[in-house]
Formats: C-alpha cells, sequence, structure tokens
C-alpha cells in the first residue's frame, strides 16, 4: 500500500467511526425523550393510605356488620395479631418487598394517651427506612415514602374521642 | 483493460466508489433511524407496562372501597384488543393476545384475603369489567 492509499483508508475509517458516533446519538438524542417508566407512586401511596382507613382490622365494625371508615377501634389497634390482620386485608403475596408501613394515632381529645405504633409489612419497614431517612431515593436500590395523616375518631369502649393517625409509608424503587 | 484506463479515468472510478461508500453509510445512519423510531412506534412495550400498572392500581382503588363495586375499564385511545390480561395470585400480567412468548410484565395489587380475586385471563378484549362485592372480585 503506498502513501496515498494508506491515507484513503485512515479517511474511510475515521468515516466509519464518525457514522457510528451519528447512529448512536441519533439513539440517544431519541431515548432522551422516551419514558418507559410510568411513576404511581402519588397514587399508589394515597390509595394505600385510604385502604387502612377502610380496614375491617383496624376500624370499628358495629353490631350489623358496617364498617365505619375512619373510627379506629383500640381494642382491635392494641390487639397483638393487628399487624398480621391488616396484611391479610391488603395482601402483597407472603415476601411483600413492594409497600410497607408505619401507622401511629394520637388522641387529640387526650393527649396523655399513648398508643403503640402498628407496622404494616415491619420486616421490609425495618429494612428500608434507614435507607428512606437517609433520603437516597432514586436509583434501583432507594426508597421513596410519604406521610398522610387524617383525622380519625377512636372508640375505646363505649367513649369516643378524636384523634390523629399518621401513615408513614415506604415504597421501594425494586 | 487496466492499461486503457488513463489516470483521469482511475480517478472518476474512485470518486465514483467513494460516492457509493458515502451514500452506503448514509443509508445505515437513516435505516438504523428508521428501525428504532419503528420500534417506537409499536409501543407495545409501553403499553404492557402502561396497562399493567393501571389495571393494579384500579384493582387497588376497588379493593379499598367498601361494599359492592362493578367497574368497567376501558381506553378508548388505546387499542387493548391488542393485549391479554392475566389477574394472578396478586398480579396483574400484560403481554400481546395471541403471541406465543412475548414478554408479560406483571405489577402487583393487594388482594384482600377475605374476598380473593378469581385467577383469569382475558384474551384480546374491548373493555375489562372489574366486579367486588363482599365475597370475591373478579376481571372480565
Amino acid at each position: 500500500m503506498n502513501k496515498k492509499g494508506a491515507i484513503e483508508l485512515l479517511i474511510w475509517i475515521t468515516r466509519i467511526i464518525m457514522t457510528t458516533v451519528v447512529i448512536f446519538t441519533i439513539v440517544f438524542l431519541l431515548q432522551g425523550y422516551i419514558r418507559y417508566d410510568i411513576d404511581v407512586f402519588e397514587t399508589e401511596t394515597s390509595i394505600f393510605a385510604n385502604r387502612v382507613l377502610f380496614v375491617k382490622a383496624l376500624n370499628y365494625v358495629d353490631g350489623q356488620g358496617r364498617l365505619h371508615s375512619g373510627v379506629v377501634d383500640v381494642a382491635k389497634y392494641k390487639g397483638a395479631d393487628i399487624s398480621k390482620e391488616l396484611e391479610k386485608e391488603i395482601f402483597y403475596g407472603g415476601d411483600n418487598r413492594y409497600i410497607a408501613a408505619k401507622i401511629s394515632l394520637e388522641n387529640l381529645d387526650d393527649v396523655e394517651k399513648k398508643y403503640n405504633e402498628v407496622y404494616y409489612n415491619q420486616r421490609l419497614y425495618n429494612r428500608d427506612v434507614e435507607i428512606y431517612k437517609a433520603g437516597l431515593a432514586s436509583g434501583a436500590g432507594g426508597v421513596r415514602g410519604i406521610v398522610k395523616s387524617f383525622y380519625v375518631l377512636i372508640k375505646d369502649g363505649e367513649k369516643t374521642q378524636k384523634g390523629a393517625m399518621r401513615i408513614e409509608i415506604l415504597f421501594p424503587n425494586s | 483493460m487496466k492499461k486503457r484506463l488513463h489516470k483521469k479515468g482511475a480517478v472518476g472510478v474512485q470518486m465514483v466508489l467513494e460516492v457509493i461508500m458515502e451514500l452506503v453509510l448514509g443509508g445505515m445512519v437513516l435505516l438504523t433511524g428508521f428501525a428504532y423510531v419503528n420500534a417506537i412506534i409499536d409501543s407495545s412495550f409501553y403499553d404492557k407496562i402502561y396497562f399493567s400498572r393501571d389495571i393494579a392500581v384500579t384493582i387497588n382503588a376497588i379493593y379499598s372501597a367498601p361494599g359492592m363495586v362493578d367497574y368497567i375499564y376501558h381506553k378508548p385511545d388505546v387499542d387493548m384488543s391488542k393485549y391479554q390480561f392475566e389477574i394472578k395470585s396478586g398480579l396483574v400480567g400484560v403481554s400481546k393476545n395471541g403471541v406465543a412468548g412475548d414478554l408479560q410484565i406483571f405489577y402487583p395489587f393487594g388482594v384482600n384475603a377475605f374476598i380473593p380475586i378469581e385467577e383469569h385471563t382475558v384474551y384480546g378484549p374491548y373493555k375489562l369489567e372489574i366486579k367486588k362485592d363482599g365475597k370475591g372480585a373478579a376481571v372480565e
């Protein structure tokens, strides 16, 4: 190969490399405008919180079997199996790696009265709470969370008092 | 032949070859672009992600409502008949209707163990009917 041929070859190699770069640039630019990810975080967590307000495991059911949404039955809330009962009514499979929550209750009429926190899927909550608190919300290992608060009624025997329910929901990205 | 090609002719042939090569390279860029855009226009992957999530969220919303619920799920903008919808053990699976081995996209929803959902596959529907009463739920 003479000198001119070598130069020609070099030019063509450069052209092919440039073409490849152009192809990848086009694909890359197009990909920037395409999103396959559909974020349902807000919707799902809102629905989850509303579901908690409607579960029989937590809310008062009268003698006729009617559920009183947003009326927390203290006897149920303090029950030893409350977490298991909650998970039966919102069942994401035996190994739920999808959603977890911590529910806390505050008595607004009697602030001295304290209630324990109730966990939904405590195993996942304990695993992911530190990631959430650290603010690592993006990426595959990230955890997003949201706190939803509701005014509720607390039914303790025959007595009904005003209260507030706080639901901290954790939603791992993967 | 070689002998008959004088210097000017050889340069001309070379120029033609160069133009052909440039056209081939340009064609490659165009073809790649078209193929990629075509794949996007097909959009079945996006549709499957969309449907699996949307139906799972809808089932969750229906479960969160007390009493009997009967909901017609229909998306006039998207041809639902191209897909099949599988409901199984807390998962919505969506794949192309009648395409064996098509990648199925799943999304979970929370079942109420006291109101179990019927495991069922709906093939190429025009719409879905999501029903729930005190005893069970179903997607038809």
